[in-house]
Formats: structure tokens, sequence, C-alpha cells
């Protein structure tokens, strides 16, 4: 499970376009699209390289009135698919912890 | 022909014009695309010359994005073809390497027309866009199948013989008074029968493989996301391929997704995916 108290922000990301209650992300070299559905799209308008995993967590949790567990699991799932798509990265040495 | 070295690309409203060094290769250029005579002037015209040569060079997917070059002169693929063109009298003067020219990997030197088509289009002010699709016209009804290699969009041509197929590789999404419509190209699938026509744009389908034929909605994003993956970049040959073109790709994206039905449809290798098409007609989940 990725560190909580890792701050995420976007990188390699060309043109975001919001288009209902999606988001369309052009990106990378390739200019690759990926689609977020309201959740996913939720969750990337709270990456805005200052919020840590925690904070953006609860605030997951307060949005769609879900369990923390549920909300840690989830989103961290999603983080990871973009970390691995190469359109978030975190900030090593901004590392915060805050108790939840 | 009057001349024997011209080839005239005809590609919706607009035609492209070559000029080419021999007959020979203007009968190779007439047979592969299936040309008939075609009267009047073109609206740009390239003198093609052949080089020998190319089999050094590794032939790339893209002719787009291997572009290089400016102030309307290109060079694309790693030398395979460079040139120049004017867009402001629509000449221009291309050299392309033999093996480019060669069954099959004259398909990527289609990619050189397809900037060359949106160039003449740029010219008349004609709003076209070619799409990586199948297109049937079916009782006056355009449809567009949509889908990467691989998905189906020869199977449906296939499948829709009683029907007019424009083609199963590259049509044209034509618009004009507020309204889209399919067309046929001239470029070539591996379905050779393809035929004139031109329909409103009825509903488009996003394909993929069934074990029955079924038809599901999708949601805007994935619909606008397909689409954009499978229009071909508007660009002309005095343009620079840069990030900025698909931005406008997404802008057209969403405006076909604005006034056509979008949809996915599931199939089998059969001709029975026509009989789910009608059924949403008729519950009117399709206008």
């Amino acid at each position: 499970m990725i560190d909580p108290g890792l701050v995420p922000y976007r990188r390699n990301v060309f043109h975001v376009r919001e288009t209902g209650n999606e988001i369309l992300i052009i990106s990378g070299k390739r200019n690759e699209i990926s689609t977020l559905n309201s959740v996913g799209s939720f969750i990337w308008k709270c990456i805005d390289g200052e919020r840590s995993l925690e904070e953006i967590y609860l605030l997951v949790c307060e949005e769609f009135d879900v369990p923390k567990k549920i909300a840690c699991r989830d989103t961290g799932r999603f983080i990871e698919q973009l970390k691995k798509k190469s359109l978030i990265a975190f900030r090593q040495d901004e590392k915060i912890s805050k108790e939840i | 022909m009057g001349n024997k070295r011209a080839c005239r690309i005809k590609t919706g409203s607009v035609v492209i014009g070559l000029t080419c060094d021999t007959a020979d290769v203007a009968d190779n250029l007439n047979t592969y695309f299936g040309l008939s005579e075609c009267t009047g002037p073109p609206d740009i015209d390239i003198s093609l010359h052949v080089e020998p040569g190319g089999n050094e060079i590794d032939i790339p997917g893209s002719l787009f994005t291997t572009k290089t070059g400016g102030r309307g002169g290109f060079i694309m693929g790693g030398g395979l073809v460079r040139g120049a063109f004017d867009p402001r009298n629509g000449s221009g003067e291309v050299f392309v390497k033999e093996t480019l020219l060669e069954v099959p990997v004259i398909k990527v030197f289609e990619q050189f027309l397809f900037q060359a088509f949106y160039s003449a289009g740029k010219r008349n002010n004609y709003d076209a866009l070619l799409v990586h699709a199948s297109g049937v016209i079916r009782r006056r009804k355009g449809f567009l199948f949509v889908g990467a290699s691989g998905k189906g969009k020869t199977t449906i041509a296939r499948k829709s013989g009683e029907y007019i197929v424009v083609n199963d590789e590259i049509v044209l999404v034509e618009k004009a008074d507020d309204e889209y419509f399919l067309r046929g190209t001239p470029f070539n699938g591996l379905f050779r029968e393809k035929a004139g026509g031109k329909a409103p744009l009825t509903c488009c389908f996003l394909l993929d493989h069934g074990k029955d034929h079924r038809i599901e909605e999708i949601s805007q994003g994935e619909a606008i996301k397909t689409v954009f993956q499978e229009i071909v970049p508007p660009v002309g040959l005095e343009d620079r391929f840069s990030q900025e073109v698909y931005m406008e790709i997404l802008d057209r994206a969403e405006d076909l997704y604005r006034m056509v039905p979008i949809k996915k449809l599931l199939f089998r290798p059969d001709a029975g995916f026509w009989n789910v098409i009608d059924d949403i007609y008729r519950q009117g989940r399709v206008i």
C-alpha cells in the first residue's frame, strides 16, 4: 500500500477536458487519452500537489459517504493506476504526517 | 485520361492531383486505388517523383508522427517521403522511395495522401474528417463502425454485402449544414468491393467481439475517447504535426458525440447484428 503521507502531483499531462461528469486526459509523448469516471474525476481534482493521500482519502470518504477503509483501498488502487500511466508522481521530500 | 501520367484521387468533394514521372507509376496508383477518370482540375496538384531504394529505411507505422520540416517543406518516415507544398497555390512536389509504393507497404504511403486530402480540404473550406472505420449505407442511412485493427471492421463490411459498403478502413465524415454525412474514400482496406455513396450519418458503433449480438450504451467519455483515437489527424502537407492537433481532434470527437448517437456494438461474425440495430430503432433508442 502506498504511504498515505505522500503528496501526489500531476505530471505528463497535455490537456484535461471535462465532459459530462467525466474527465478526459491527453498525456504523454504519444498523446494517449484516458477517461476518468465521476469518482475518478473527483479524485483527480483533489490531486493538487499540496494534499497528501491521507487528506484525499478523507475527502473521498466525505464526498461519497463511504467508510475510511473502503475509501483508502479503492482510492489507493486508483492512485496506483494513475501512477502506472505516468499521470502522477509523488513528492518524496514533502511527506506529510498527520493524524486522521 | 488525357494525361497518362496523371492520377486524380477524388475524396469526398475534393480532388488530389498527382502527376507522376511515368505512365506506369500512374497506372499502378490508378489500379491500386480503383480510380476512374475524373474530369476537371484538381484542388491541389503534386508532382510525384519515385526514387530508387528505401529498403534501408525502417518503414514506420506513421508518416504523421515521423514528420519533420517547416515552411512548406517536409520529410516523413525518415526520408521515405520528402517534398514541399505551397498552400497558396495548391501545388507541390514530392519524392517517394519506390519501396513505399509497393503493396502492402503502400498503405503507409496512403498517410501522405491523407495529409494531401486535408491540404485540399483547407483550400476549399471543406469540413470533413478521415476516420479509421468501416462505413455502410443501408436504407439511405449511414452507419459508422469504429474500432482498432482486429475489432471487426472488415467483417462488418463482408456481412453487409446487400447494402452499400463505402469502405472498411478509412471513411469520410463530412459536416455540412450542421449535419454529419458518411462518405466513402478510395483508400484501401481488405474489403475491395467498396462503393461510392453519401448518406446522413445516423449512428456510430464502437465495435467489439461478443458471443451474441448486443448493443450497449456507453459513457460520454468512453464514446469521445474511442472516436478520438480513430480520427486521422487533420494535418495538411503544409502543417507541422504538433500536440495542438490533438485538441482539435478532441473538439471534433465531442462535436460528433453531440450530434450523432454513439453506442457499443458487440457482435458475432454474422449479419445478425443488423437485426439488433433495427431493434434499437424500433425501440426508439436511436432517433
